[in-house]
């Protein structure tokens, strides 16, 4: 008898016991996680001094920095951040970088799970999707705003008006070319696209069969918005347009998609016949060996290509656009955002506005390569500094992912793919239509 | 008396019952909740990140069938997996078999080798494989003169789920031919002296003896296959990244797209859903079928 009540209650101690450890999410969870990837967490008492000043007491302050930018990850953990703790003495932040970023922060998005500083895109749809929820603190009127430049600040500015991310960083597109493999061609950087075409030319004249790689793959569909964007950057409001019924690409005044598929086309007879098969990592490997001269990619692949071959001569120029000149498309790449709801906002703000700094920033400049656009930044990195200086010009303008609906790039790169494929022109201005339809009529 | 059997039948459920509950609650926890929240979620418009919803009604899955995207991963997946199924039960079948009638004396450092691939992260494996169509493939095509291997299969879209499927089966051949390995090491050897004895040949000991004692884990096998074949994803995005031109877009890696890339959730878990029925349809199909065969 004894021995059936012993095991009634252990049974009973266990099933409590589950329940009590899946149910207890409170309080001391939440202490748990501090060290880890809880969010905002103080291991003070339930963070109970979380609105006084850091400064004022010894406690430890811990805050979550989510970055997204992951090739910066051991430049903020070994540089940035204890600099700023010589200033913060009592504040630890911890720097999460997990691979497919994005993704997993979506995730923790929809799950509520916010870090307590972000880094995020401020002028793409899914990070507007966050500032319109409330979810971003608003930044609005801070002094620090100044330290960037007014075409960065423009292009972070959310549709109310408001700012909810400090930009820092540009990104642009454009075309690396090796300029080792040109001095030893006798070829001048190409700046119109007659001038590319010709240059492309010469190089296969002197048996190089390929001279231009790019990724087919996972990024053709940066490369493909970007192109179109050159041709028209407008092309998001024509695509509106079209997906409201008024008219079709197939028209001669709405002609956008015909000339940039016979742009990517004549591009993609210098590229290697099996691109879609090429990925960044290959192309980005090929370059960085001297295998092909021109490799069209974003500022973004700087830190790769360093990588790769630290010593390799080379420099970005733009896409010239088919009908002449050259129009850059650029995106907000690096900007910081904190939580609405963080215990510490005060400290989350003050590492934003340390990071504004010029001869802080000047370090992440120095290191992870994307073009600034805090003013006072003296930028170093010798293959982009003739396109960081056309970045802050005028002659820009907002990628179209900040303006296509969601997905709306995703799906239209498999057409893309498929011209690439088969060259039908008249395929994907057809499939161009529909999806506008379909994504402007949901 | 009566009373008293009554009694203690009570306690001893009671405490069953208690013993039960644990793993009940974790499994309605991790288990039934989100399944359900799932498909609530499958007839909202959510998008995943906003706070804000409303319910739509079947209209997600109604848009699911009628997506040409969507069609087309299902014709992916049923190809991709009718080629998979076929080539891993086959190959290791074969590789089974030797390796448990060869009486080489270095079998065992051959087993170590064939499931050596096991061992490997799916990722890992994919990205070698991209490098080695790019690479290696291409140039062993070029020397030898054969125009298929002479680029990239991954490049094309009439060729790149063969390059898929090498590596998957590859993969799978390893996990799948051990498993085979003890469903044969089950069969008892009387048996087979037995059938020795009866003038049976190999074709027949393999028919009447080998194969009712290997159906159970063959079962297994099979509707393993059958359901890593339908949910593959990561070697897909490690190799092709759905392309070229949607060529290799299976179901998952559409559910991962469409929910995470094109913040469609909702749409997304709808598809999902659908993916999920079919499994359950097929491996209770193929378990009943099998159930009336087997030899325990």
């Amino acid at each position: 008898m004894k021995k059936k009540w012993l095991s009634v209650m252990l049974a009973a101690v266990l099933a409590v016991s589950t329940l009590a450890g899946c149910g207890n999410s409170g309080k001391e969870s939440s202490e748990d996680t501090g060290s880890g990837q809880g969010g905002t967490e103080s291991n003070t008492d339930a963070g109970a001094d979380a609105d006084t000043s850091d400064s004022s007491d010894s406690e430890k302050i811990v805050l979550e920095f989510y970055n997204q930018k992951v090739e910066a990850e051991s430049l903020y953990n070994d540089v940035i951040i204890p600099k700023f703790q010589e200033e913060h003495p009592n504040v630890e932040i911890e720097v999460v970088s997990p691979s497919d970023a994005e993704t997993v922060f979506f995730t923790r998005v929809s799950t509520n799970d916010m870090p307590d500083i972000m880094s995020i895109y401020p002028a793409e749809f899914s990070y507007q999707v966050i500032m319109q929820d409330g979810l971003l603190a608003d930044l609005s009127g801070k002094d620090f705003l100044s330290r960037a430049t007014k075409s960065a600040i423009e292009y972070s500015t959310y549709e109310d008006g408001k700012i909810y991310a400090m930009p820092y960083g540009l990104s642009s597109y454009g075309i690396y070319c090796n300029l080792d493999m040109f001095e030893e061609a006798g070829l001048e950087l190409p700046e119109t696209w007659d001038d590319l075409i010709a240059c492309l030319d010469a190089f296969v004249a002197k048996g190089m069969e390929k001279p231009l790689i790019f990724d087919g793959k996972g990024s053709l569909a940066q490369f493909a918005e970007r192109l179109i964007g050159i041709v028209d950057k407008d092309f998001a409001t024509v695509c509106e347009s079209v997906g409201k019924g008024e008219g079709s690409f197939a028209d001669a005044d709405k002609n956008q998609v015909r000339i940039f598929s016979e742009a990517l086309l004549e591009l993609a007879k210098y590229a290697p016949d099996d691109i879609l098969g090429i990925g960044r990592d290959q192309g980005t490997a090929d370059f960085c060996n001297g295998v092909y001269p021109m490799y069209i990619g974003g500022t973004f692949y700087m830190a790769d290509i360093l990588a790769g071959n630290a010593d390799l001569n080379c420099t970005m120029i733009p896409i010239p656009k088919p009908d002449g000149g050259y129009s850059l498309p650029i995106n907000v790449d690096i900007a910081l955002g904190y939580y609405v709801e963080t215990e510490h906002p005060e400290i989350c703000e003050a590492f934003i506005e340390f990071m504004s700094r010029p001869e802080i920033y000047q370090i992440m400049a120095d290191n992870e390569g994307t073009p600034t656009c805090i003013e006072g930044v003296d930028y170093k990195i010798k293959a982009l500094q003739d396109i960081s200086e056309k970045i802050v010009g005028d002659n820009t303008f907002l990628t179209l992912v900040n303006f296509w609906p969601s997905g709306w790039r995703t799906e239209w790169t498999i057409y893309v793919q498929n011209l690439i494929s088969d060259g039908d022109i008249d395929a994907l201005i057809t499939e161009t239509d529909r999806i506008c339809k379909d994504y402007y009529n949901q | 008396m009566k009373n008293g059997k009554k009694k203690r039948i009570t306690e001893k459920s009671l405490s069953m019952f208690l013993f039960t509950v644990p793993a009940t609650v974790l499994y309605c926890i991790f288990f039934i909740y989100p399944i359900a929240i799932g498909i609530m979620y499958s007839f909202t418009d959510w998008n995943g990140l906003s706070k804000d919803y409303k319910f739509i009604g079947f209209s997600n899955y109604i848009t699911a069938f009628t997506n040409s995207r969507f069609q087309n991963a299902v014709k992916f997946n049923i190809k991709f997996t009718v080629m998979a199924v076929i080539l891993i039960v086959g190959l290791s079948l074969i590789l089974a078999l030797i390796f448990n009638n060869s009486k080489l004396r270095c079998m065992s450092a051959f087993r170590g080798i064939f499931f050596f691939p096991a061992v490997l992260g799916m990722l890992v494996v994919g990205l070698i494989f991209n490098e080695i169509f790019y690479r290696a493939v291409p140039v062993i095509g070029k020397a030898l003169n054969i125009s298929a291997l002479s680029s990239n299969i991954l490049a094309s879209k009439s060729t790149a789920i063969y390059g898929v499927l090498i590596v998957h089966v590859w993969l799978a051949v390893a996990m799948a031919t051990v498993m085979l390995l003890a469903g044969l090491q089950s069969a008892p050897e009387d048996l087979y002296e037995a059938a020795v004895l009866d003038g049976a040949n190999r074709w027949q000991k393999f028919k009447y003896i080998t194969m009712p004692f290997l159906l159970p884990v063959l079962s297994v096998v099979v509707i393993l296959q059958v359901k890593s074949g339908l949910t593959v994803y990561d070697i897909i995005v490690a190799l092709t990244n759905g392309g070229p031109g949607g060529a290799t877009e299976s179901l998952a890696f559409l559910i991962y797209s469409h929910g995470f890339k094109e913040v469609k959730f909702s749409y997304a878990i709808a598809e999902a859903m659908v993916l999920t029925i079919v499994i359950c349809a097929i491996s209770f199909i193929q378990t009943s079928i099998s159930n009336k065969k087997k030899v325990y």
